[in-house]
């Protein structure tokens, strides 16, 4: 026997009949490799079986029913109910991004307006004077 | 009284009645949880988070498969969510963890047959398996469900069941035989 067909037979070990088991053995007593892959792979079954024998705690059943004692069953929302919030909320950042859009509008407004220079216009060296002397009496 | 009467008694507020779903089911939720993240204490609070998300969520339960199985898929994926958190710690965090493991099962007189080295080969070796290899390798080898009862927790034919189980035990193998090189 090959290390092929050693490392295919271990790995169905336990379906094995005894001229097959017979043949795995002889091969593992010469083979020093496959003898410790073997030794490995009944030492990850030791493994599962020593978690299998774990378990838990005495109060787990108790202590399920006392948190469940202050949470409720959540209860499945109607389609048309969740279809409403999602456009509730495409509506709020739709207006959100608007309301951004006209703040920045306004700003621009008060600083680059096109009719400042028209506005001092109006006042005039004329009405400047009729100011002054008002203030002077 | 079957399984889905015990539903809807609940869910019209005989919270009572849970008690009788989780004494039926944690030992193999339990086991499951186990087999996937290894580690008893951490194990223990994903089956408590498993009953809780359940309880809340038993509305949703249609009952189109038995109770277990929507139990076990639960399980499933908050040990899956709790592997790939777990693996985005740091390194320092992971020694810290492993130490922490090392500690609680060295307090199990049953673990005095394989010793932690080798616990810890066998423990990375089922860790570097792909996830569905892992889920397939411990619903068969902890629970001991039938490959039509994997096939169907896991949504797929019982075929692909077998050819997940062949590969993950010729994987941990190969993963196994390896650790003699190093």
């Amino acid at each position: 026997m090959n290390c092929k067909k050693s490392s295919g037979l271990m790995l169905a070990y336990k379906y094995l009949n005894k001229d097959q088991l017979n043949e795995l053995h002889n091969h593992l007593r010469k083979c020093e490799t496959c003898s410790d892959i073997f030794k490995k792979m009944m030492q990850l079954e030791d493994f599962i079986e020593e978690q299998k024998k774990l378990n838990l705690s005495k109060d787990f059943s108790s202590r399920i029913m006392e948190q469940i004692s202050s949470n409720p069953i959540r209860t499945i929302q109607p389609a048309w109910q969740i279809q409403t919030k999602r456009l509730l909320a495409a509506a709020s950042i739709t207006a959100i991004i608007w309301m951004g859009y006209k703040a920045g509008s306004f700003y621009n407004a008060t600083t680059d307006s096109p009719n400042i220079e028209q506005e001092f216009a109006y006042i005039n060296d004329v009405a400047l004077e009729s100011i002054d002397s008002w203030i002077m009496e | 009284m079957n399984e889905n009467e015990i539903i809807n008694d609940i869910i019209k507020g005989n919270k009572l009645k849970y008690s009788l779903l989780v004494e039926k089911n944690q030992q193999m939720i339990f086991r499951a949880c186990l087999g996937l993240v290894h580690h008893h204490e951490d194990a223990e609070d994903l089956t408590q988070e498993v009953f809780i998300k359940a309880y809340q969520a038993l509305v949703s339960f249609k009952g189109d498969s038995s109770f277990s199985t929507w139990l076990y898929r639960i399980a499933i994926n908050l040990s899956l969510t709790h592997l790939r958190k777990k693996k985005n710690r740091n390194i320092i965090s992971s020694i810290e963890e492993l130490f922490k493991v090392r500690a609680s099962t060295d307090n199990n007189p049953e673990s005095d047959t394989i010793n932690n080295e080798q616990r810890t080969i066998i423990e990375k070796a089922i860790d570097s398996l792909p996830e569905n290899q892992k889920i397939a390798f411990t619903l068969s080898k902890y629970d001991e469900l039938k490959q039509a009862e994997i096939a169907e927790i896991m949504m797929i034919s019982e075929g692909a069941v077998e050819s997940l189980l062949q590969r993950a035990k010729k994987n941990l193998q190969k993963k196994l035989s390896q650790y003699k090189k190093k």
